[in-house]
C-alpha cells in the first residue's frame, strides 16, 4: 500500500521517461480478508449479502464465498491511476472487464504496462494495458487507460483535464 | 449447483500445518468456476469430513483422488441448518 505521506511527497512522472512496453509500480493490496468486503459494503452502503454473508453467498447463491465487489475494483483502478499522475498528471480514461471473482484470502497485485506515447498540444498521452492479478495468477480486471503527463519543461496539464479535440488526439497518433 | 458431503481419510491433514498448506489458498478450495470445497473438518483418527458445492458429482469424486483423500462414502446434502440460517440445497 502506499502511504499517504508518500503521495503527499510523490516526485512527478514525465512523459519522456516512459517506453512502450515499460511496467508501471505494482500497487499491492492484500490478502484481502471478509472484513475488507464487508467494510467497503459499510462505507458504499451495498447491502447485497453476497459480500458480508457467507451462509447466503453459498447455500443461497451458489457462490464460492462470500465476494468482493465490483465497485472497490472500480475504485482502486482508478485510484492507482490517479496515483501514478500525481501531483501534475491526470488519469484520463480506463476501461475493463470484471473476471475472476476475488475472494477473501486473495492478494491483489494492480499493474499497468505503457502500450502507446504520444504528444497531444503539448501535453503526454500514455496508453496503457492495466488490470488486477490475483497473487495464484488469474487476471481479475484485464482493461485499458490512458493518462496524461507533463512534458520536462513542457506546459502543466490542465487542472480539471479538458480533453483535446479529436482532430488534435488523431495528429498525436499519426 | 449441488451439495455433497464425504466422511474419510487423509493421513496427511492430521497434521495441521499440512492442513493448511492443502486447503488454504484459493486454488486450494474453489477448484474450477463451478466447484468448491466449502468446508473440511479433520476428524480424530486421521478422518475428515468435507462439503462440496458443485455442477457434477464427478468434479468432487476427481479433487479427492488428486489430494489422495478416501471416501467411505459420498452422500447429497439437501439441506442445511447452520446456527439457525436454514437452507434448502439442491438445485441452486
Amino acid at each position: 500500500m502506499t502511504s499517504a505521506d508518500e503521495l503527499r511527497n510523490k516526485q512527478q512522472l514525465y512523459f519522456d521517461d516512459l517506453e512502450v512496453g515499460q511496467e508501471m509500480p505494482p500497487l499491492v493490496i492484500g490478502p484481502l480478508t471478509s472484513t475488507h468486503f464487508f467494510r467497503w459494503s459499510a462505507a458504499i452502503e451495498n447491502w447485497h449479502r453476497i459480500h458480508y454473508d457467507q451462509n447466503f453467498a453459498i447455500y443461497h447463491e451458489g457462490l464460492p464465498t462470500v465476494l468482493g465487489q465490483g465497485s472497490w475494483k472500480q475504485s482502486i483502478l482508478p485510484r492507482y491511476l490517479k496515483d501514478l499522475c500525481l501531483p501534475n498528471g491526470w488519469a484520463w480514461k480506463v476501461n475493463f472487464q470484471h473476471r475472476t471473482m476475488i475472494v477473501p484470502g486473495d492478494t491483489v497485485t494492480v499493474w499497468a504496462k505503457v502500450t502507446s506515447l504520444s504528444i497531444v498540444d503539448g501535453l503526454g498521452m500514455v496508453e496503457l494495458d492495466v488490470g488486477m492479478r490475483l497473487d495464484y495468477g488469474a487476471e481479475s480486471c484485464p482493461g485499458k487507460a490512458v493518462i496524461v503527463l507533463p512534458l520536462r519543461g513542457g506546459r502543466p496539464v490542465p487542472y480539471p483535464f479538458v480533453p483535446p479535440k479529436a482532430e488534435a488526439l488523431q495528429e498525436g497518433a499519426e | 449447483m449441488s451439495h455433497w458431503i464425504t466422511i474419510g481419510t487423509n493421513v496427511a491433514w492430521a497434521d495441521f500445518d499440512n492442513f493448511q498448506k492443502a486447503l488454504k489458498s484459493t486454488p486450494c478450495w474453489r477448484i474450477d468456476n463451478k466447484t468448491t470445497i466449502t468446508a473440511v473438518f479433520a476428524l480424530e483418527g486421521n478422518r475428515a469430513l468435507v462439503e462440496c458445492q458443485a455442477q457434477e458429482k464427478s468434479s468432487f469424486l476427481n479433487w479427492m483422488e488428486r489430494v489422495g483423500f478416501v471416501p467411505d462414502e459420498v452422500s447429497e446434502a439437501l439441506y442445511v441448518a447452520r446456527g439457525g440460517d436454514v437452507w434448502k440445497l439442491r438445485k441452486l
